[in-house]
């Protein structure tokens, strides 16, 4: 495994030491990627914000028992695993109790309400969004191995260092597993669409481009 | 770098992970395989919208803040706006409902009123919630967008409107309190 980096060891200590303002720092720097890490295992009928309101609390009430400041970024990891393996226990009873609130097939992914301006831009825009749904509901349903590197690289401050930190993987294990996890989501994609390439480009146009050669 | 060579130079490029020697790689190898140009060009595409979507998804992490452990002095950190009036509110009519004549017990009612759990994270939602469900609070309208802004491939910044629509009964002639079709009082003065 490679050496950890990019790990604030002194705020993480002041944090662990009970500094309330460095403990309310080092959960906004790392936040949002431990919302990314409960997108990729989340059960789908519990919203991410819910659970994240549960790290949170678990992060304050436990940040004592960390013992080695590097290793604080795959402790947060695991109590953000443990924290949605909770919902999903409580998930699959209100499932067997008929009260799930997501009767969809797949996962709440969320809808944001689609802005309206002229009609070429709603169109296009509702062409992004469903590109981005679609693109978004493939890589929810990749191996958990390669949804949870993907979830994280989407986010722009996390490099694969950073994410072979969280997971505990090689940075090599980390780059393989993303270049796989594009490939399929290419696969998955040229199997819905029949033909992969012939998409709507951002721009607004066709891309009318040749049919891969991979 | 084997057989799987164009993708992860693809995957580097897209990630901004290359090094100069991989764009250098990369190019090489475009100017004998022109098609590497245009998967390069979709990979970064769907990423970028691949991204957008995660950044939405993950985007209620920048509202949920910690409340440290003990810190019942930082309550009031944890609320903001009308909710702690809310909270104040429910501590005020417990003390002056109570009729209990020992402070001690008036004290640990309003400590229990007061403060939830001491670790207790409140996030934007739970405090629009709150307000949504406020008895002066009609229902709310669709939002209306004031701009947007490209910032990326994939990712725009959009200013918008929410407009909640409220109800107030007021004593104060009309002509006072409304300027065309702008209310001129403050209904939370109206309704104090």
């Amino acid at each position: 495994m490679g050496q950890r980096h990019s790990v604030d060891e002194p705020l993480i200590e002041r944090a662990r030491d009970g500094h309330s303002v460095a403990q309310q720092e080092l959960w906004r720097v790392h936040r949002r990627w431990v919302a990314a890490i409960i997108l990729a295992h989340r059960p789908r009928s519990v919203e991410v914000e819910d659970l994240l309101q549960d790290v949170a609390v678990k992060f304050i009430d436990k940040l004592h028992t960390l013992r080695e400041a590097p290793a604080f970024r795959p402790w947060l990891r695991q109590i953000a695993l443990n924290v949605c393996r909770g919902a999903a226990r409580s998930s699959r009873t209100t499932l067997r109790l008929g009260q799930c609130r997501d009767d969809g097939d797949g996962r709440d992914i969320g809808t944001v309400a689609e802005p309206a301006s002229d009609e070429a831009d709603v169109q296009l825009r509702a062409e992004q969004r469903d590109a981005a749904n679609r693109l978004m509901q493939q890589a929810l349903g990749l191996p958990l191995a390669y949804r949870e590197p993907l979830l994280l690289r989407c986010l722009r401050s996390m490099s694969y260092q950073q994410i072979s930190d969280v997971l505990e993987l090689p940075v090599t294990t980390v780059e393989t597993r993303l270049a796989r996890a594009r490939r399929m989501l290419r696969e998955e994609l040229r199997q819905l669409d029949g033909s992969f390439d012939d998409r709507t480009d951002l721009n607004g146009g066709r891309t009318d481009v040749p049919s891969t050669t991979e | 770098m084997g057989p799987d060579e164009s993708e992860t130079l693809i995957g580097r490029i897209v990630d901004n992970e290359a090094t100069g020697d991989d764009r250098r790689r990369f190019e090489q190898l475009a100017d004998s395989d022109t098609d590497l140009w245009r998967r390069l060009a979709l990979d970064q595409i769907d990423m970028g919208l691949l991204a957008g979507r995660v950044r939405e998804a993950t985007a209620a992490a920048e509202w949920v803040d910690v409340t440290p452990a003990g810190g019942r002095r930082n309550l009031a950190l944890a609320f903001s706006g009308w909710a702690a009036v809310l909270v104040l509110a429910a501590s005020w009519a417990l003390v002056a409902g109570t009729g209990d004549p020992t402070q001690r017990l008036t004290t640990s009612r309003l400590d229990r009123a007061a403060a939830p759990e001491p670790q207790q994270v409140l996030g934007p939602r739970d405090h629009l919630r709150e307000y949504l469900a406020s008895e002066f609070v009609v229902g709310e309208l669709d939002m209306i967008v004031l701009e947007t802004e490209p910032l990326e491939p994939g990712r725009h910044r959009v200013w918008y409107i929410r407009r909640i629509e409220e109800v107030i009964d007021i004593d104060t002639p009309l002509e006072a309190a409304i300027d065309g079709v702008k209310l001129t009082i403050d209904p939370a003065e109206v309704r104090h």
